[in-house]
């Protein structure tokens, strides 16, 4: 039998060439790829409400009575200082001018998008702190990027294709429930 | 190096190697599965936050209060109001659509002109000034219709049709029954029921808890008085051809023919008589005269269909019972002309009822705010069908044929002499918020408001037992929908005719009567509904019209009786809530054509075939169907649903109102219609 | 069958027969509430989506006749047949109430769960659901839109559930232990006539409680195991005789027959809707619209 010497089927280069090649196409080019960068519409800085002006978290965001949750307020909560422009920040010129005024609500990017089949009660995980699921933005001056997958719709705040930075996965809730001892119905998140 | 085939495989083999080292196969597929799960057209729900707005219904004729839930500022569901006295928390199938009718695909959205054989849509400021022009050009040969029974926009209808003159005609149905009753025997006051507190409810053809009259109110008081697992506080009893919605459910049901309401009360009325009963009116000696004389046990059983036996069984339990209470009506709300409610009404007042608790009951009228509108009475004193009728035949001719809530076209009978009316009027103008069969022949379309959109009030929807008011404000305003309130059409119009009634528009005037009746204006706002149980004390009210010329119908020919069946699940005169019409049933529709129901002997008789294929023909019109075999419908009758066959809305089955017959009813002038009879083949 | 899970809570119906005028408010109420595509044939039962089916029962022909309605939502069972097939455990009953949940994702269409449930509570998105935009005004919070291809069923308003905990949390009161009338799915809200009842079939403190224990109240097809939540209540013996397959004379609620003894008497030992034709949609299996044909000594009026 003839010695098939690595040249012959091609040699480890290509070999190496393409793995290499995949490599970062997988771990570089895919991430980039898969997500489009969006930011939010106007440049809403938490440091300068919850920590130059005092403002408490439950003052924007905060259960109903009917046990929903406002989540991200609309412009009537805003609007109660915001009518007119305040300060000098060319971005609440842009919020009051395009937006209170225009009766227009602003189509802020939610960060931890669930699909409509997920039931999620703010209410039933009042208990618990903000910051166990979400990151603590008390000292944000400009929001983050979202990243929004492109296949799935799914949000994350960074291009890493295997973290759970945003919209939250079915293991995560999975997880915390059991070790609370929390039902797993799929019932109980699901809709 | 030189790029083979050999070094390509490897590239590849290293690249296959790689992609296992990255997170592309697991990220991938995890994210293809959901992707198949949330396709770009399947639509997205709202946020959850809802938000209530209470109104009345206004497409439900028993004026049912109704939360209207919006989320993010658009009106999406209907859900009871448990603090209306007229619904107290139920719905009924056509109150749950009023906001699936805010959206209809059927909803006109700009005026539209006649041009040819097409309508087109125009502005608004052309709409006006061309309707100013026929209306000036048409002075004192208006005719203008109105189908609101409870608004206070026909009494600005009337009253713009009094300056301008011509002639007003509410829209047939049982308020203009009852209204007509009460003026022929000299009742003062609308005439109401007090079935909450009644213990026995004989219901003579009127489907009471199901399209007639307050039915929501009625099913909740059927309710109260029947709890589930145990004792019964009250009975109910029902007298009819079909054993239709309220007979299923009734403690009693006794067979009589479409139509026979009246000759039954009666009937009822000679038997109460003949035992003793009487009534303290100047004329009870002649009407006792007339029960017994013309009520005989064989008239009423050869014209009604039920035994002298048990007629007297019936008479006897209402003399028995503490607080009886007779609803008499049509079978399906409408062309019962004024008699039977007068029949029904004389036996009320023979068992001593009339302004009792648990009986029937006068109320106050409201107050009329916009001048020179005529009273109640004579808001209801004209006969539609008779009228148009003529307007077809080339006796009448109005310069202006303005109609407002009703469907001449489709909803009354002689139905093709009504459509050829509304062809044959100088200028029609429907003010319509669906391009139904009425609009699609007028010459102007006006797009008017729905129930959500507009400022309107509901007052004491007829068969309600106390005065109740409701006032709307509008909950959205779609700007999709070019749409006005036809009040504030014709506020604006009378004001540029010079005509002025005084007010600039619907919210004032519904303010106005709010004023007037002395309730509160913010509570009224909020959606609570405002109450007063004073009655109206009577004196002078004669018996005798309500006994006087009873009209049989004529056989003529026909072989089977008509029994036409109502149900708010089809919608009403004027509306179908296409989006939310789920609740038709087999018997009603199938395979794309109306179901018309017989028993097996009405069958043998007439050679008909569970599921043929059959032609009714009456005498002003005829309709195909498809045959049902059922023993819920009385020997010799045939019962048809009413409310398919709308063509505007290209709905399938037929229209059955093509089978109704007129004939005239002495004394009061109206158009009754509850005796039609067809032949099938 | 499966293996039944006790819970603590049970949530259920008392369906009064004796009340149901057959208006088809509930249906109505229940379409928008569950954003169930609009414009279907409604009188196609092989195709449309009613979660909520409203059978039209008569009496036998012979005396005076009787008609009843007979509103049928999921039976949310206790021995539930549909989720011992689901290959997918797209339908499960583990949670607390006992509601059986359908999760659409999951669900791929094999519809083996629809031939399994006696009572033919489960409908099949066969078409695109058609969501023009005017029907998509109409579209509510409360579930997701489903695509073709999957098995829904009535859910007991499964949302309102979750809504009245949420509520109760945010008052401070405990979400497991609900006022009776915290929580009422959409049809027996909408209800005119009373004739629905829903509540804790094992809380002594609600009404359905001591309504099943009526001796009037009875559920379908009750010997076949399947424990249904659903009671119904009817005076008429006629009607009661409908909730299941019995033999000519043979008495109600016979004790012999207690679970999956089936292939007596006429043979289908499936749906009592053999016996009972549906009211809005075509008669299973061709039947006229009466009940079974030889029911022996029925009285000529059926009420009191």
């Amino acid at each position: 039998m003839a010695n098939k010497s690595s040249a012959s089927s091609g040699g480890a280069l290509p070999f190496f060439i393409g793995f290499i090649a995949m490599l970062f196409v997988g771990w570089w080019v895919f991430p980039q790829a898969l997500f489009s960068a969006m930011e939010q519409p106007i440049r809403f800085s938490h440091k300068v409400h919850a920590g130059d002006q005092g403002m408490a978290c439950e003052d924007c965001h905060f259960l109903n009575e009917d046990g929903s949750y406002n989540g991200i307020p609309k412009n009537e909560k805003c609007a109660e200082c915001h009518s007119d422009v305040m300060g000098e920040d060319p971005a609440e010129k842009a919020y009051v001018e395009e937006y209170v005024n225009k009766e227009k609500e602003v189509p802020w990017v939610t960060y931890q998008y669930q699909p409509d089949n997920v039931f999620f009660s703010h209410a039933a995980h009042q208990k618990q702190e903000c910051t166990s699921c979400h990151p603590d933005m008390a000292g944000n001056d400009t929001p983050p990027t979202v990243f929004v997958n492109k296949l799935t719709g799914y949000t994350q705040l960074d291009h890493k294709m295997l973290n759970d930075t945003g919209t939250m996965k079915m293991y995560r809730c999975e997880r915390c429930h059991a070790l609370n001892g929390q039902s797993n119905a799929c019932y109980v998140c699901h809709r | 190096m030189g790029l083979d085939r050999r070094a390509f495989l490897t590239f590849l083999a290293g690249g296959a190697v790689g992609l296992g080292l990255t997170p592309i196969p697991y990220k991938f597929t995890d994210d293809l599965a959901i992707w198949t799960q949330n396709w770009s057209w399947t639509p997205t729900v709202p946020t959850r936050s809802a938000f209530f707005s209470q109104v009345a219904s206004k497409m439900d004729p028993g004026g049912a209060g109704i939360r209207v839930v919006s989320y993010d500022g658009r009106p999406c569901q209907v859900v009871g109001n448990p603090d209306h006295p007229l619904s107290r928390g139920g719905l009924s199938a056509i109150a749950a659509n009023e906001v699936q009718a805010l959206h209809d695909p059927n909803r006109v959205k700009a005026p539209l002109v006649r041009r040819g054989e097409k309508l087109e849509p125009c502005t608004w400021s052309e709409a006006m000034a061309l309707l100013k022009e026929k209306a000036a050009a048409a002075k004192d040969s208006l005719a203008v219709v109105s189908g609101d029974d409870t608004g206070t926009a026909s009494e600005v209808l009337a009253a713009f049709t009094a300056k301008a003159g011509g002639e007003f005609f509410m829209a047939p149905g049982e308020a203009a029954s009852a209204a007509k009753a009460t003026e022929l025997m000299g009742v003062s006051g609308r005439l109401g029921y007090d079935i909450e507190n009644s213990d026995y409810v004989l219901i003579l053809g009127a489907e009471a808890l199901e399209s007639w009259g307050t039915s929501v109110r009625n099913a909740k008081a059927f309710a109260a008085s029947h709890p589930t697992g145990g004792q019964r506080t009250a009975k109910y009893v029902y007298a009819g051809p079909v054993l239709g919605s309220t007979a299923t459910v009734c403690d009693a049901y006794v067979q009589a023919r479409p139509g026979a309401a009246g000759v039954l009360a009666m009937g009822l009325a000679r038997c109460l008589v003949q035992a003793g009963a009487t009534a303290p009116t100047r004329d009870f000696a002649e009407f006792a005269r007339i029960a017994q004389a013309e009520f005989t046990p064989a008239r009423v059983e050869s014209e009604t269909g039920v035994s002298e036996r048990d007629l007297r069984a019936i008479a006897r339990e209402l003399a028995a019972a503490r607080r009886p209470l007779v609803i008499a009506g049509s079978e399906f709300g409408s062309g019962a002309g004024a008699k039977t409610v007068a029949a029904g009404l004389a036996v009320n007042i023979l068992l001593g009822n009339f302004n009792r608790p648990g009986g029937t009951r006068a109320i106050a009228e409201a107050p009329t705010v916009v001048p020179g509108a005529p009273g109640r009475q004579a808001m209801y004193g004209a006969d539609l069908v008779g009228y148009l009728s003529a307007v077809a035949e080339g006796r009448k001719s109005p310069g202006l044929l303005m109609v407002y809530n009703a469907n001449p076209a489709y909803a009354l009978p002689r139905t093709a002499a009504m459509a050829q009316a509304v062809r044959k009027a100088g200028f029609t103008v429907a003010l319509s918020a669906f391009l139904d069969e009425t609009a699609q022949l007028a010459d102007l379309v006006l797009p008017a408001a729905t129930t959500l959109e507009r400022y309107d009030d509901v007052y004491t929807p007829y068969g309600a037992g106390q005065a109740i008011y409701s006032l709307n404000a509008p909950v959205v305003k779609n700007p999709a929908y070019d749409c006005r309130h036809a009040g504030d059409v014709v506020l604006a119009l009378a004001d540029s005719l010079g005509l002025g009634l005084g007010f600039g528009g619907m919210r004032e005037v519904v303010e106005a009567k709010a004023q007037a009746m002395g309730a509160n204006l913010a509570a009224l706002k909020k959606g609570e509904a405002w109450t007063a149980p004073a009655l109206v004390a009577q004196s002078g009210v004669s018996l005798v019209p309500a006994a006087a010329d009873h009209v049989s119908a004529a056989k003529d020919g026909y072989r089977l009786a008509l029994a036409p069946q109502a149900r708010l699940a089809l919608g009403s005169a004027t509306v179908a809530p296409l989006l939310g019409m789920n609740a038709v049933s087999a018997a009603e529709l199938a395979k794309g054509e109306s179901v018309v129901q017989v028993n097996a002997r009405t069958a043998a008789a007439n050679g008909l075939r569970q599921d043929a294929e059959v032609r009714l023909a009456g005498p002003e019109g005829e309709m195909g169907a498809r045959v049902r075999i059922s023993e819920k419908v009385m020997t010799g009758v045939v019962a048809a649903p009413l409310g398919l066959g709308r063509s505007a809305f290209g709905q399938s089955g037929s229209n059955a109102h093509t089978l109704l017959s007129v004939a005239d009813e002495p004394d009061s002038g109206l158009s009754v219609w509850t005796g039609s009879r067809v032949n099938v083949a | 069958m499966a293996t039944a899970v006790d819970f603590r809570i049970r949530w259920g119906m008392v369906i009064d027969i004796d009340k149901c005028t057959g208006c088809g408010v509930c249906l109505s109420a229940c379409q928008k509430e569950n954003n169930i595509p609009p414009g279907q044939d409604p009188a196609d039962r092989m195709r449309s989506l009613n979660w909520l089916f409203i059978y039209d029962l008569s009496k036998a022909p012979g005396g005076q006749p009787e008609a009843a309605f007979l509103p049928r939502p999921c039976m949310q069972c206790g021995k539930p047949s549909c989720v011992s097939v689901c290959p997918v455990i797209a339908t499960d009953k583990n949670e607390e109430g006992g509601i059986v949940s359908q999760i659409y994702p999951r669900c791929f269409g094999c519809r083996y769960c629809m031939a399994s449930c006696p009572y033919h509570a489960r409908v099949f998105g066969w078409y695109d659901p058609k969501w023009t935009p005017e029907a998509k005004e109409l579209i509510t919070p409360h579930t997701s839109c489903r695509p073709r291809g999957v098995v829904e069923k009535c859910s007991f308003c499964h949302h309102r559930f979750m809504y009245a905990k949420d509520k109760a949390r945010v008052a401070g009161e405990d979400p497991g232990h609900l006022a009776e009338d915290a929580y009422i799915p959409a049809c027996v809200e909408a209800c005119p006539t009373g004739a629905m009842h829903f509540g804790d079939l094992n809380n002594p403190e609600h009404a359905v409680y001591k309504l099943k224990h009526d001796p009037n109240a009875f559920r379908l097809l009750e010997r076949l195991g399947t424990d249904p939540q659903v009671y119904y209540i009817s005076t008429r013996e006629w009607v009661r005789r409908l909730g299941d397959n019995y033999l000519d004379g043979e008495a109600l609620n016979a004790p012999t027959h207690r679970y999956g003894v089936i292939g007596h008497g006429g043979g289908h030992a499936a749906a009592g809707a053999a016996h009972a034709a549906p009211a809005h949609g075509e008669p299973a299996h061709g039947e006229p619209a009466h009940g079974e044909a030889s029911e022996g000594g029925q009285s000529g009026h059926g009420k009191e």
